[in-house]
């Protein structure tokens, strides 16, 4: 891969929260890089700071009490130093995000279609009927067989599934340059997250999109990524492409990991020693490239 | 333990008529881990709420222990059958911290006596692995997984005896997901528990449950014991199903119908 297709480079990112109890450190000098059209999974630890990545990449976070270090560098241009009125270009156009809580991500309180209607027109000038048919077109790709239903809903009248197609579709309905998607199928029934993790691949090999995935599940890290970067307690503990990492697993975090995982062929819920050494205090590895 | 007869229920969205539930009957038994799984949309929520009462049904009935169920729920009826919610971060009230979350079911059920609440909360979360200065802090300062398990331990803090679980690992990585689940067990067989645990992981109920449903489209597509659904399915929908899921290991895959 040349260099020069590189999409997106997070160098030592820090972050911390202020609190009231004192400084909280989330992200401890993380590092990422995603090339154009490559598909990438961020696995780890609840908690360790997977979907405040994503916030700090989208600039979604500003509060008085956020502290940040180092640069996210997407298209040699520093996220960290632009304006919140450039951010809204690339929100939606160049980047756009699947939210790890589908209800939450929506606006309660318009149609589906309308909530359609303002991402396509942000990209272009569309009118309310063009907009609900392309709609429709694209929640079809994600089975819902009556799209018009779906679109004349409130939120709260779609099942958990439902909400987080309708997310998914938005996501992708712009051909963004980089897709981030936060636990984009945890509703899903495994047929239709097979199909929704198909149309991102598509995505990646039509319009080059690039894909940050982050799951909590092996078998779709196992199914959909090229290269996997392990992440626990805000350090990136290991990274490597899909079978080094699934085969040869180079950290006891991400060892502990793939033995937790209830397997198909299992009876019992496997059982995590809790005798475990601190993984954080365990250098990282990286597998040869 | 629970009776589900003839159950059905339907939405009318602008001149669409949604069959959310046909026909449904069901049994669980007291101390079963029962399964619902099924296809995105085919009314397992629905389900839970008509079970909870938040919905009331067309046509059917719900029994808890031989007693009809209505709408209108007395206290101890609410305190036995408890719920987490599918989106824990958007049912989670925002303005409360996580202690005023939890010690409310507490007050509410007068489940310990009131100067020993501070305590209560902090053994719930410890169940699922938080740490007590997670009391003081607010929903949207928790990452997906943390919320998720606030949410169980608010509903493990009522003592109840029927649990129903929406998604209630999806948030978790497999190592927190295994320590609850293991948790939810020891409790389950301390306290003699009954389990409806709604998924969409398979692997999970393959593991967990003692029964499973197989829901399709507002219709039971099968339903029997976990071990006999897996290794036999009957129907379609249930084989393409157990074809479809993620697998980490080339032997799980051979293990697929
Ligand atoms: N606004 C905030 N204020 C204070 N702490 C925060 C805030 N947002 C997130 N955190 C903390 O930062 C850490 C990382 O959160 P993040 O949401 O990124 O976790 P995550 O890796 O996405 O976890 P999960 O898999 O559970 O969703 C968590 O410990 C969380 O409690
Ligand atoms: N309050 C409501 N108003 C209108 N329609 C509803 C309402 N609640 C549910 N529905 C519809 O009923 C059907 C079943 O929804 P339900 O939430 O029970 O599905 P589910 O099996 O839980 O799906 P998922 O796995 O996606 O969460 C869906 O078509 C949904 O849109
Ligand atoms: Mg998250
Ligand atoms: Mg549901």
């Amino acid at each position: 891969m040349l260099m020069s297709d590189k999409l997106l480079s997070i160098k030592d990112l820090e972050l911390s929260f202020k609190m009231y109890e004192g400084t909280l450190n989330v992200l401890k000098k993380i590092s990422l890089d995603l090339h154009k059209g490559e598909k990438v999974a961020l696995v780890g630890e609840s908690g360790s700071g997977k979907s405040v990545t994503t916030k700090l990449i989208l600039g979604l976070l500003n509060q008085r009490n956020v502290i940040k270090k180092g640069n996210i560098f997407f298209n040699s241009r520093n996220l960290l130093d632009i304006s919140q009125s450039e951010f809204k270009k690339l929100r939606g156009n160049n980047i756009s995000i699947i939210f790890q809580d589908p209800i939450a991500a929506l606006n309660p309180v318009f149609k589906i279609k309308q909530q359609f209607y303002e991402v396509l027109s942000n990209k272009k000038k569309i009118s309310k009927r063009e907009s609900i048919e392309l709609a429709s077109k694209a929640l079809l790709n994600v089975s819902i067989s009556d799209p018009v239903r779906v679109l004349e809903s409130y939120p709260f009248q779609l099942s958990g599934g439902m909400a987080q197609r309708v997310v998914i579709t938005m996501a992708m309905i712009n051909n963004p340059d980089l897709l981030l998607a936060d636990e984009p199928s945890t509703a899903l029934d495994v047929t239709v997250q097979n199909q929704a993790l198909d149309l991102m691949d598509d995505l990646t090999k039509v319009t080059n999109t690039a894909v940050l995935l982050i799951t909590h599940n092996m078998g779709v890290v196992r199914r959909f990524a090229e290269k996997v970067y392990v992440i626990y307690r805000g350090v990136i503990v290991e990274e490597g492409t899909k079978s080094q990492v699934f085969k040869n697993p180079g950290h006891p975090y991400t060892e502990a990991l793939l033995q937790s995982i209830p397997k198909l062929n299992g009876t019992s819920i496997p059982i995590h020693n809790d005798n475990a050494p601190n993984y954080a205090e365990i250098p990282k590895f990286t597998h040869p490239k | 333990m629970i009776k589900i007869r003839d159950i059905s229920k339907q939405f009318t969205i602008k001149n669409n008529i949604v069959k959310a539930l046909s026909n449904i009957n069901l049994e669980i038994l007291e101390r079963d881990c029962f399964a619902i799984v099924g296809e995105s949309g085919s009314g397992k929520t629905t389900l839970a709420n008509i079970i909870l009462g938040i919905y009331q049904q067309d046509q059917g009935e719900v029994l808890f222990e031989k007693e009809k169920l209505t709408k209108k729920r007395n206290l101890q009826l609410r305190k036995l059958i408890q719920f987490v919610q599918q989106n824990p971060m958007s049912t989670l009230n925002p303005k409360k911290t996580i202690y005023s979350t939890i010690a409310l079911p507490l007050k509410i059920h007068k489940i310990v006596e009131d100067n020993k609440y501070k305590e209560k909360v902090e053994e719930l979360l410890s169940f699922v692995g938080l740490e007590s200065n997670f009391m003081d802090r607010y929903p949207d300062t928790l990452s997906g997984g943390q919320k998720q398990r606030v949410a169980i331990a608010r509903a493990l803090a009522t003592e109840p005896k029927v649990l129903i679980l929406d998604e209630p690992t999806s948030a978790l990585d497999v190592i927190v997901q295994s320590k609850v689940l293991n948790l939810l067990l020891d409790i389950k067989k301390k306290f003699d528990l009954t389990y409806i645990f709604i998924t969409h992981d398979l692997s999970v109920v393959k593991n967990i449950a003692n029964k499973v449903v197989v829901m399709n489209k507002g219709k039971i597509e099968e339903k029997g014991e976990t071990i006999e659904i897996f290794q036999n399915p009957k129907s379609e929908y249930t084989k393409t199903l157990i074809r479809a899921i993620p697998t980490v290991t080339d032997e799980e895959d051979a293990t697929k119908p």
